[in-house]
């Protein structure tokens, strides 16, 4: 359930989602782990109107197919090889996409009915800092 | 009649903290706004992800509009102090040097400052990293420059008790123990204690100079709001106190607004080894470049690592290959190019006033990263790297300049008294009055500048900032 995307823009980012991470070498795909169900809380601070521009993005991509969205991934990788503005575009696409992907699935928030392997034990990933009792400030 | 304070304080950063401690010990009645909620070490949220999305502008996703580069700063009460690493360090000469040079201003020097630097660090915990502190990416770091001959310093932070077995990179989203010294647990704190009021989730559109009153209008929790101050000091940092000028119209007396931004540009190279490093773990910033080569090339390197959100950005590419890359998380080791901003960008506000950020990597700004990126590469091949990755996301964490401190109204925003030219009831000390970027962490001597500010402020109303606590306000005399 989102109160920002439509369920087409869902599934158009759950199917950039998957071709960024597959699963594999121990992770889990994008959209096994659920991640996605987290997406507002990457929405509420962007402004209105990227929301916007990533609305339609998702609707295209969630029409696209799959190699031709392969090769934007892959111009986005490329963007220094691009005159002004184009450069300058790939590397919005590329901070906008990747950013809201990587975001949601490095989270290691998942659906609550995901049961793999969380993706931050996939990559060891484990950090700690508790509460100082006797300053009386409060840990995890 | 409507409340008015002597001082509406419009930012709660390093700066604002400063402003609002000094002036509050002197008698004064302030209100703080801030756009950011309120949190502490109990509600800091322990998420990477949450943490972007709830501390900082736009998540963390602001960028230039090239999308070159990324700027990152926060929205929460305490401002960047919460989301920042703390590293403390006075300028040097060769800073204030070249600010004086360039605006002019006498007080730009290591001698006139260092008493505002006492004083400021009078109320802060202070800890040079030592070598019990080094996790292995120090280790790796330290032993990479003793051997291509190369000179580095221990780091210093802003911390109390960061205790045994804990992970400072938590703290990047708000420290869980009250350890680090943001402005939260230090000048606000002892602010409120003065009487210092705060209203959060305030977000300011427009700020109105009278000859009496200055009115503050802006939004919360859905309500229009506004509120009036005898005098305001504007304290949003680079981004944020350019965009409230310009949004409130102040271009139009003030040309050189939104102009001189800089920023330290990062590059965070990232080295794949076969051993385990866990640069994540423990302290993990502790040590830095002290090559006076580097300086005068206009770099610095710091050993640094970052969560897996940030970690994942900095791979180019997708699919197995980006997984492959993940899964060494724990075997990757950091080292960080910081360069000294050589080009200045421009601030500017849309139709519906929201930022338009012009700054691109100029041929200098090259020249000074790849010198820096060089050296991180010959560092890391000394050790037996088996890949070395340098990072296509350019990030921009101190960001300064917009409101340029100088004499003449025509390029610059701010006078020699920290008040902004022909707005005597409107003041600025934050990271947006730095003329040019010096190329160290700006936070100590943006927190010296606002103590300097705010004895120019008190003066300016007939006030001592030795003085006596008043209590009774106004300490702000209304004009005739
Ligand atoms: C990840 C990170 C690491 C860093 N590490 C270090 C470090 O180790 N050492 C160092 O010296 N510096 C560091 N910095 C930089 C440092 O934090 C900033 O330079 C510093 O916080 C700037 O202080 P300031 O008072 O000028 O503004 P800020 O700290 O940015 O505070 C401005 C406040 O004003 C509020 N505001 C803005 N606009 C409005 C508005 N319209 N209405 C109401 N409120 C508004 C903001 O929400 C914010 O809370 C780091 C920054 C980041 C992001």
């Amino acid at each position: 359930m989102s109160l920002f995307l439509s369920q087409r823009e869902i599934r158009g980012l759950i199917k950039v989602g998957d071709l960024v991470i597959p699963g594999g070498y121990g992770f889990p795909s994008f959209s096994e782990t659920g991640c996605i169900d987290h997406v507002d809380e990457v929405m509420a601070p962007t402004p209105a109107a990227d929301v916007k521009d990533f609305k339609l993005l998702m609707k295209v991509f969630s029409v696209a197919p799959n190699a031709l969205l392969k090769g934007l991934l892959r111009l986005m990788d490329k963007e220094s090889a691009f005159p002004e503005p184009i450069g300058g575009l790939l590397r919005l696409l590329n901070v906008g996409v990747k950013g809201v992907v990587f975001s949601l699935y490095y989270s290691n928030k998942t659906s609550e009915f995901y049961q793999g392997p969380l993706v931050h034990e996939a990559i060891g990933y484990q950090v700690n800092c508790e509460m100082d009792e006797s300053n009386g400030s409060a840990g995890q | 009649m409507a409340d008015i304070y002597d001082f509406v304080i419009i930012g709660s950063g390093p700066s604002g903290g400063v402003l609002a401690y000094n002036l509050c010990k002197a008698g004064a009645r302030v209100l703080m706004l801030e756009a950011g909620k309120a949190h502490s070490a109990k509600t800091f949220p322990r998420n990477e992800m949450t943490a972007n999305a709830s501390l900082m502008w736009s998540g963390g996703m602001d960028t230039s509009t090239d999308a070159g580069l990324l700027f990152l700063r926060g929205k929460v009460l305490g401002g960047g102090s919460i989301i920042n690493q703390c590293l403390l360090d006075r300028f040097d000469d060769n800073a204030f040097d070249d600010w004086r040079a360039r605006t002019g201003v006498d007080f730009y020097s290591s001698s006139t400052m260092s008493r505002h630097y006492d004083e400021v660090e009078s109320h802060l915990a202070l800890h040079t990293m030592e070598k019990c502190d080094w996790n292995r990416n120090a280790e790796l770091y330290v032993e990479g420059f003793d051997k291509c001959g190369m000179e580095w310093a221990p780091l210093r932070r802003g911390q109390s008790n960061c205790g045994q077995g804990n992970d400072c990179v938590v703290c990047l989203g708000g420290c869980p123990r009250d350890s680090k010294q943001s402005s939260l647990v230090t000048f606000i704190k002892k602010a409120q204690q003065h009487g210092l009021e705060i209203e959060t989730e305030f977000n300011v559109s427009q700020i109105i100079h009278g000859t009496n009153l200055v009115t503050v209008y802006g939004d919360q929790y859905g309500a229009a709001r506004q509120v009036y101050g005898r005098r305001c000091i504007v304290a949003g940092g680079a981004l944020g106190s350019t965009q409230m000028l310009l949004k409130s119209g102040f271009k139009d007396k003030l040309p050189g607004l939104g102009s001189n931004f800089t920023c330290h540009p990062q590059f965070m190279n990232i080295a794949l080894f076969d051993e385990i490093v866990d640069a994540h773990k423990g302290a993990f910033q502790s040590v830095k470049s002290q090559d006076p080569r580097f300086r005068q090339q206009g770099f610095k390197l710091e050993n640094v690592f970052a969560g897996p959100i940030a970690v994942s950005l900095l791979k180019p590419g997708f699919g197995l290959d980006h997984q492959r890359f993940m899964q060494k998380y724990r075997n990757m080791a950091c080292i960080e190019v910081a360069i000294r901003d050589a080009t200045a960008g421009t601030i500017n506000i849309d139709k519906s006033g929201r930022l338009k950020i012009k700054k691109t990597m100029a041929d200098a700004d090259w020249q000074r990263a790849n010198a820096g990126i060089r050296v991180v590469e010959t560092l890391f091949n000394s050790l037996g790297a088996r890949d070395v990755m340098k990072s296509p996301i350019k990030i921009g964490l101190h960001l300064m300049g917009g409101c340029t401190l100088g004499k003449d109204g025509r390029n610059s925003v701010v006078n020699e008294h920290f008040q902004v030219h022909d707005h005597p009831n409107v003041f600025i000390a934050d990271s947006s009055i730095f003329p040019s970027a010096p190329g160290i962490n700006p936070s100590l001597s943006i927190m010296a500048l606002a103590h300097k500010a705010s004895e120019h402020i008190l003066a300016e109303c007939g006030v001592s900032s030795t003085a006596k606590i008043k209590s009774k306000s106004p300490v702000v005399e209304v004009q005739p």
